[in-house]
């Protein structure tokens, strides 16, 4: 038999309220630190048009770090709820975006939405021009689609009779990351002698959250908002998935639609995360799954807290990084893939004995 | 509410992607108060059987009607509140509690973002006292035996509130004391006006509690009747071959044939206590 660990369950409300004075403290730490004049506060009030700007540089200055701290906000809830959702889905604590594909889809989505417009140039990152102007919807929409695609991939090669047993889901997830890597390798290697094209590609797979605008923050808000709305017609049903589909298919669960509805809406944040901030490996892992041991299993409260925990993950993560490295800023993908990395070995040391049994 | 709980099948053929034959021109028919026991060897199509019946296989022939509808012109929904279907166990454990896990039940009840009516949690309070796990409502579901585990099968099914129940082998890790309980009620709840379908390996209690039982055969019904016409020597050895003894046990509500593994027809059975007596032979009970 294997040993069961004692969950610990906490109270939800207290969970909730630590977690959003984390992600103020996040915000307010992160668009604060550096400034000359004025208080960092009047300048937060100010950028929503409730206050007397601050001296410049120091408004530029904080609305910058502002749009930095809303995208690795939006970014690791959008990817929390992805990993949440999947986890849900496959009805396994390893799914994740990265682990199964899905980023790495989206990536390749973006990459290649970068190469038909033409670039990471001054238009693209403006979001003006005419070349520009769709660009960051288009990279966005390609990433959505990279991201559908590998998930429904997964799903058809690791599915069997309703159910998705953990090691053909993590050979599915190795085997199209290994496809969709080589993809991208290619279309890197085609890019080599366009240095802007290159770089652009690149950025993208390093993961980025320098030179955020307010339309990268507003697009992966929205996306992750339009994500978050299927919640309640999904949240009780993924509840019911835990005994395997045919049994929430006989409790009177519709599985193919919340199949659907869960996979594009897991597709869709991914897709918004990787496609303003590049691929950010592992945010998808660990939050889901740490709220799974605080707070237990129904999606009801997973799912939300997901959202906010993921922001307060990524956003402390960025701005730790920024503190202690100072100059030297580290991408958050290489960040996040050197702090998940460990945890998911620990992970699969603490499974050991349950992957026995596989 | 309970709905009717009435069910048709009407020649149902479906073989697996292999090639094997699952089905082979099945009739079934239950309606309120049937209680019927599908028996047969592994591999005869009694499970197959109770997937297609409800709604989750699709027959490559044939149809089922439930309570005068096409079951597949039914939502998942509407199927869930008239016809209840306890597996004989889960693909996945969930990390939940009991009394979540029976309120599971309830899905096809419950509103908007699984809230739930005061009836829904009286309906999931009832189902744990009827199936014995009322003290073990605030465990989670993973530290119950696997009897335990069966029982709380039989309770969300209890909690569904439907009017048609279809079992597959509810007594597989259940003890003797426990097997005989969930039969009892399964018929308590036959009695009721509802009907069961039960897939099942144990003659004996399919003796006792089936009004009907049907024998199934390679994908085919070898036999149906009562208990009594069912469960002797000629029907059962053609498929399940000469190592049964048979008897007749005289109960109060009249006599009901039994059957044990054992390679000796000659056998007698000698039954102790009891007002009744047991009576075996090479005809068994007919």
């Amino acid at each position: 038999m294997t040993t069961r660990r004692v969950p610990v369950r906490i109270a939800v409300p207290g969970l909730v309220i630590t977690l959003v004075l984390l992600l103020l403290a996040g915000i307010y730490t992160g668009t604060s630190g550096g400034l000359t004049t004025g208080s960092p506060l009047r300048g937060l009030l100010a950028s929503m048009g409730l206050a007397e700007p601050l001296p410049e540089p120091d408004q530029t200055i904080l609305r910058l770090r502002l749009h930095r701290t809303l995208v690795a906000a939006g970014v690791g809830g959008a990817l929390a709820l992805s990993g949440a959702f999947l986890q849900g889905l496959f009805r396994n604590p390893l799914a994740s975006p990265s682990l199964i594909g899905v980023s790495a889809g989206s990536g390749l989505g973006s990459a290649v939405a970068v190469l038909i417009v033409g670039g990471y140039g001054p238009d693209f990152v403006s979001g003006l021009g005419s070349a520009g102007a769709h660009a960051p919807v288009l990279v966005t929409a390609f990433a959505f689609a990279g991201a559908l695609a590998a998930a429904f991939v997964v799903l058809r090669i690791a599915a069997r009779g309703g159910r998705v047993s953990v090691p053909s889901l993590l050979l599915a997830g190795i085997a199209l990351n290994t496809c969709l890597a080589g993809a991208l390798a290619a279309l890197q290697a085609w890019t080599l002698r366009d240095y802007e094209m290159h770089r652009a590609i690149l950025t993208w797979t390093f993961g980025t959250l320098e030179d955020r605008h307010a339309y990268h923050a507003t697009m992966v808000w929205c996306g992750l908002a339009l994500s978050a709305l299927t919640i309640p017609f999904v949240a009780v049903e993924l509840d019911l998935f835990a005994g395997g589909e045919e049994d929430a298919e006989a409790l009177g669960v519709h599985t193919r639609r919340v199949k659907l509805l869960a996979i594009c809406a897991a597709a869709l944040s991914a897709g918004c995360a990787v496609a303003v901030a590049g691929q950010i490996a592992f945010v998808g892992l660990v939050v889901p799954h740490l709220l799974r041991i605080l707070t237990g299993t129904s999606h009801r409260t997973l799912l939300p807290l997901a959202i906010l925990g993921g922001g307060v993950f990524l956003l402390s993560a960025d701005v730790a990084q920024r503190l202690f490295f100072g100059g030297t800023a580290m991408q958050p993908g290489v960040l996040m893939s050197l702090v998940g990395g460990p945890f998911f070995i620990y992970l699969l040391w603490r499974e050991r004995r349950v992957m026995e049994a596989w | 509410m309970v709905s009717a709980g009435e069910i048709r099948g009407r020649d149902l053929r479906h073989r697996f992607s292999s090639g094997a034959r699952a089905l082979d021109g099945i009739d079934v028919e239950l309606g309120p108060g049937d209680l019927l026991c599908v028996v047969g060897p592994n591999g005869s199509g009694k499970s197959t059987l109770l997937r297609v019946l409800a709604g989750l296989l699709v027959p490559d022939e044939g149809e089922v009607v439930l309570d005068g509808r096409a079951v597949r012109s039914l939502s998942s929904a509407e199927r869930a509140s008239r016809m209840a279907v306890v597996p004989q166990s889960l693909a996945g454990l969930p990390d939940v509690r009991v009394r979540d896990f029976v309120m599971g039940g309830r899905y096809a009840h419950l509103g908007f973002f699984g809230r739930h009516a005061p009836e829904d949690a009286e309906a999931v309070d009832r189902a744990l006292a009827d199936t014995d796990l009322d003290e073990m409502a605030d465990r989670l579901l993973a530290e119950l035996s696997g009897g335990q585990r069966q029982r709380a099968l039989l309770a969300r099914a209890l909690a569904q509130g439907s009017g048609l129940w279809l079992v597959d082998e509810p007594t597989t890790s259940l003890d003797v004391e426990h097997q005989v309980r969930a039969f009892e009620l399964i018929a308590e709840i036959c009695k009721t006006g509802r009907s069961a379908l039960v897939v099942t390996h144990d003659l004996n209690l399919a003796s006792q509690f089936a009004t009907e039982i049907a024998l199934f055969d390679r994908g085919r019904v070898a036999a149906r009747g009562t208990p009594g016409e069912v469960l002797r020597r000629e029907v059962l050895e053609p498929v399940y071959g000469p190592h049964l003894s048979y008897g007749t046990l005289e109960t109060p509500g009249g006599p009901r044939p039994f059957v044990v593994p054992f390679p000796d027809g000659a056998a007698r059975a000698r039954l102790d206590g009891g007002p009744g007596g047991a009576s075996t032979g090479p005809g068994g009970g007919g």
